[in-house]
C-alpha cells in the first residue's frame, strides 16, 4: 500500500480482531465485569474470561487469603453460572461469609483434592470443561511457568475463568511470586479506615473497611493501584464494593456511593 | 440359658431384639455377593451359604488358595466365618459347622472318615429326631454307619437315613441356585484377545451403547456400573464407576469408564467383556444434553456439568465433591454442612443465612491469641497471633453467642463474645472471648481468632 488508506487499515484491523477473537482474545462481552467502574475502565471491560487471574494477600492475610477470596466471590456474584472451588487442604469456606459477599453458596461446588500436589492436574481437567463460570483454586506453592501455560491453554479451550488464590504455607510467604503465564496478577491489601468520631469510647468502632487493590501485572496492559471503601450495609443481601476514594478524601458517613476522581493513578 | 439367667451372671448385659427378616435379607444379599466366585450359589439354613465351586478351583490356583481367598474376602466384609469344602452339600454344611478347625477341605476318599466324628446335630435333622437319636444313644454320625437300617427307619422315620445317605453322597441333593435380580448386562467376546487402550475403549463404547438403549427403554438410569473383563488366563478384572444421579447418556458413561482404563491389566489379552448395571434407578425428566450458547459464547440455561462432577467423584473418592448447605445452628463453625453435589442447581434459602457480618473463611479450629485487655467488658487493646503483635485501634461488638447447651451439658452457661477489631495497618480480625458466665470468681477468659475479614 503506497498511501495509508484509512479504510484499508480499518479493514485490516477488523480482520486481526476477528482472528484474535477466534483465539479468545479481548472482545466485548468476553470479560467479567467487576462492578467497579475504575477497575473496569482500566481492564477494558473487566477480567478476561477464559484466562487465569492470580490473587494474593498481604501480611497476615497471605497464609489465609481471606480478602482475595471475598474479592473473587464478589466479582463472581455478578455473573450467572456454577463455580468450582478447589483446594488441596480441607476447605475452610464459610457459607454465611460467601452470602455476605453476594455469592450464593448453592452455586459453589467445593472439591477437596487428596493433596495439594494434585491440584494443578485437577485444575487442568476442570478448566477444560465447558459450562462452568469459573474455577477458584487455592494453591500453596506457586505454579511453574510451564504449568501455568498449560492451565492458560486449558482455560481458553473451556472458556472457564480461572481464579488462583495463593496461600503459601506459613514462613514461606515472604518470597515474591515467580513469573507465570497468568493474564493478571492482583494483590489485595488493607488500609486503615477512617474512624467515626466517638469521644467517649476507649476503643472506637471502626469505619467502613478500606481495601487497597493492586494490579501487579497485566498481560498487554499496565499495572495500577486503587483504594476502595466497602460501604457499611444495612441490607446484608446486597453488597457491592464501592467506588474508589482518593487517598485523602473525607467520607461523609451517610453517603453510600462515592465517586471521587483522581483515584489511584496507573503506575508508569 | 435364659435371658434372666444370663443377666444374673453378667449384670450389664445388653440384649436387643432379634430381627429374623432383616437377617434373612442380609443372608440373601451375602449369597448374591458370592456370585463373584461361582454362578451357583444358595443360602444354607439361616446362617450359611452354599457355593458350587466345581471348576472354579483352578482359577484361584488350587483348592486351598481358593478357600484362603474366600476367607480373606469375607473377613474384609466384616464377617467371621467357618469354611468347608467337600463332595456333597450335606457334608460341607456339616463340616463347616461342627468341625474342629475353621477351614476344612476333605477329599472324596476321606469323607466317610471325616464325618464319623461329627455329632448327630450335623445331619440337619428336626429337633425331635435329634433328641430321639440322642436318647437311643447315637452321639456321633459314625455310630449310624453300621447300624441296621430297617429298625432305624421304623423307629425314627425315613428322614434320618435320607440325610445320612445325602451326606455320604449316596442320594443326590441338588442345590437350588438363587436367581439374582434382573440386572441389565451385555457381554461381548472377541475373536482375538485385545490388550490396547484404544481397543478397550472401542469395546466399551459398543457395550455402553447397548446398555443405554436398554436403560432408555426402561426409563431408568444407571447409578453403579461394573465392567468385567475376562482375561485369557481365566481371571476377571473389574472396574466400577458410580454416578451421582441416574445416567443413560452413552457419552457420559463411556467417558467415566475410559478414565478407568489404565487400571485394567490386560495380561496376555482380554477375551470377553461384560458390562453390568449393578444399580439402576428411575430417571427424572430428560435433561437436554446440548448447551444453549448465547451471543458471546457464554453458556446459558442449564449447563450440564454432572459429567464433570461424576468424573471428579470417581477420581477423588466419595465425600470430596460437595455443596455447602445451611445447618440450623448459630455457632459459625456448625452453621453449614456438606452435601454431595449432584449437578442440579440449588439455591440457598435466605432465611437461614446469617445477617451479622461473617468472614469468608473460618479458622478451624479457632486459634488462641494472647491479648492485653483494658477492662472486663472492653475489647482488647492489643493481641499477638502467630508471632505477630497487632495494636488494636478500633473494635466493633460484642456479638454474644451462647454455646449450645441443648446438645450436651458441658457448654451450659458458656458464652462467646465476638469482636471485629481493626489494627493499625487496617487488617480486620474476628476474635472472640469464651468464658462461662456464672463463674465466681471470674477467671480470665480465653481469647481466640476465628477468621479474617
Amino acid at each position: 500500500m503506497k498511501r495509508h488508506d484509512p479504510d484499508t487499515i480499518l479493514l485490516l484491523r477488523e480482520q486481526i480482531a476477528r482472528i484474535e477473537r477466534h483465539h479468545g482474545a479481548s472482545g466485548a462481552g468476553r470479560r467479567l465485569a467487576t462492578g467497579l467502574d475504575d477497575l473496569d475502565d482500566h481492564l477494558k471491560g473487566g477480567l478476561l474470561r477464559g484466562a487465569l487471574h492470580e490473587f494474593c494477600g498481604v501480611r497476615q492475610d497471605r497464609a489465609l487469603c481471606a480478602r482475595p477470596a471475598h474479592f473473587a466471590a464478589s466479582i463472581l456474584a455478578r455473573h450467572p453460572g456454577q463455580i468450582v472451588w478447589l483446594s488441596g487442604t480441607p476447605l475452610d469456606l464459610h457459607a454465611d461469609g460467601l452470602h455476605a459477599a453476594g455469592l450464593s453458596p448453592g452455586r459453589v461446588i467445593c472439591v477437596e483434592a487428596a493433596s495439594s500436589g494434585e491440584v494443578p492436574a485437577l485444575c487442568e481437567d476442570i478448566l477444560r470443561e465447558k459450562g462452568l463460570l469459573a474455577l477458584v483454586a487455592e494453591l500453596d506453592t506457586p505454579l511453574t511457568l510451564t504449568t501455568s501455560r498449560r492451565l492458560q491453554l486449558a482455560a481458553e479451550t473451556g472458556r472457564v475463568t480461572g481464579f488462583l488464590l495463593h496461600r503459601p504455607a506459613h514462613r514461606q510467604g515472604d518470597r515474591p511470586l515467580p513469573p507465570s503465564a497468568c493474564h493478571t496478577r492482583w494483590r489485595i491489601g488493607s488500609e486503615p479506615s477512617i474512624l467515626p468520631f466517638s469521644p467517649t469510647a476507649l476503643t472506637p468502632p471502626p469505619g467502613p473497611p478500606r481495601w487497597r487493590v493492586e494490579l501487579l501485572r497485566q498481560r498487554a496492559g499496565r499495572p495500577a493501584s486503587w483504594l476502595f471503601e466497602v460501604p457499611e450495609h444495612d441490607t446484608p443481601y446486597s453488597v457491592s464494593l464501592a467506588s474508589p476514594l482518593a487517598n485523602r478524601s473525607v467520607a461523609s458517613p451517610s453517603s453510600r456511593h462515592l465517586h471521587v476522581a483522581g483515584a489511584g493513578a496507573a503506575l508508569p | 440359658m435364659s435371658l434372666a439367667h444370663a443377666r444374673a451372671v453378667a449384670p450389664d448385659l445388653h440384649a436387643t431384639d432379634g430381627t429374623p427378616d432383616a437377617d434373612r435379607l442380609a443372608l440373601t444379599r451375602l449369597t448374591e455377593w458370592f456370585l463373584w466366585l461361582s454362578p451357583i450359589v444358595a443360602p444354607d439354613g439361616e446362617d450359611g451359604v452354599w457355593v458350587d465351586t466345581a471348576g472354579c478351583a483352578h482359577l484361584h490356583g488350587g483348592e486351598a488358595p481358593m478357600m484362603a481367598e474366600i476367607r480373606r474376602r469375607i473377613q474384609s466384609l466384616g464377617y467371621t466365618c467357618r469354611l468347608a469344602l467337600a463332595d456333597t452339600p450335606g457334608a460341607a454344611s456339616a463340616l463347616a459347622r461342627f468341625a474342629r478347625v475353621p477351614c476344612t477341605i476333605i477329599s472324596p476318599s476321606t469323607q466317610r472318615q471325616a464325618l464319623a466324628a461329627l455329632p448327630v446335630q450335623a445331619l440337619r435333622l428336626a429337633p425331635p429326631e435329634t433328641d430321639a437319636l440322642l436318647r437311643l444313644g447315637f452321639r456321633t454320625v459314625g455310630a449310624l454307619y453300621d447300624t441296621p437300617r430297617a429298625p432305624l427307619a421304623r423307629r425314627l422315620g425315613g428322614t434320618v437315613l435320607a440325610r445320612l445317605d445325602q451326606v455320604l453322597g449316596l442320594l443326590p441333593e441338588p442345590v437350588q441356585p438363587i436367581r439374582p435380580i434382573e440386572a441389565i448386562r451385555e457381554r461381548r467376546s472377541f475373536v482375538e484377545p485385545i490388550a490396547t487402550a484404544g481397543a478397550l475403549a472401542t469395546a466399551i463404547a459398543v457395550l455402553v451403547r447397548a446398555i443405554c438403549e436398554t436403560l432408555e427403554g426402561r426409563g431408568e438410569g444407571a447409578r453403579l456400573v461394573d465392567l468385567l473383563c475376562e482375561r485369557v488366563d481365566g481371571t476377571v478384572q473389574a472396574i466400577r464407576i458410580g454416578t451421582a444421579s441416574p445416567v443413560a447418556d452413552p457419552v457420559h458413561l463411556s467417558r467415566l469408564l475410559d478414565e478407568r482404563i489404565p487400571i485394567i491389566e490386560p495380561g496376555f489379552g482380554i477375551e470377553a467383556m461384560t458390562l453390568v448395571v449393578t444399580r439402576a434407578e428411575v430417571r427424572g425428566a430428560a435433561v437436554p444434553t446440548g448447551e444453549l450458547v448465547g451471543q458471546d459464547d457464554v453458556p446459558q440455561g442449564r449447563s450440564n456439568i454432572s459429567c464433570l462432577l461424576d468424573r471428579l467423584q470417581n477420581r477423588l473418592g466419595p465425600g470430596r465433591v460437595s455443596i455447602l448447605e445451611p445447618a440450623a445452628s448459630h455457632l459459625p463453625e456448625f452453621s453449614q454442612t456438606r452435601c454431595p453435589a449432584s449437578g442440579e442447581k440449588g439455591t440457598i434459602s435466605a432465611d437461614l443465612a446469617c445477617s451479622w457480618p461473617r468472614p469468608v473463611r473460618l479458622l478451624n479450629p479457632p486459634e488462641p491469641v494472647d491479648v492485653t485487655i483494658a477492662g472486663p467488658e472492653e475489647p482488647p487493646t492489643s493481641f499477638r497471633w502467630r508471632d505477630v503483635h497487632s495494636v488494636i485501634r478500633a473494635a466493633d461488638g460484642p456479638e454474644r453467642l451462647h454455646e449450645e447447651w441443648w446438645r450436651s451439658a458441658d457448654p451450659y452457661g458458656v458464652v462467646r463474645d465476638y469482636w471485629i477489631v481493626e489494627d493499625n495497618a487496617g487488617e480486620r480480625y474476628w476474635i472472640f472471648c469464651r468464658a462461662p458466665l456464672a463463674e465466681v470468681p471470674p477467671a480470665p477468659p480465653d481469647w481466640f481468632l476465628h477468621g479474617l475479614f
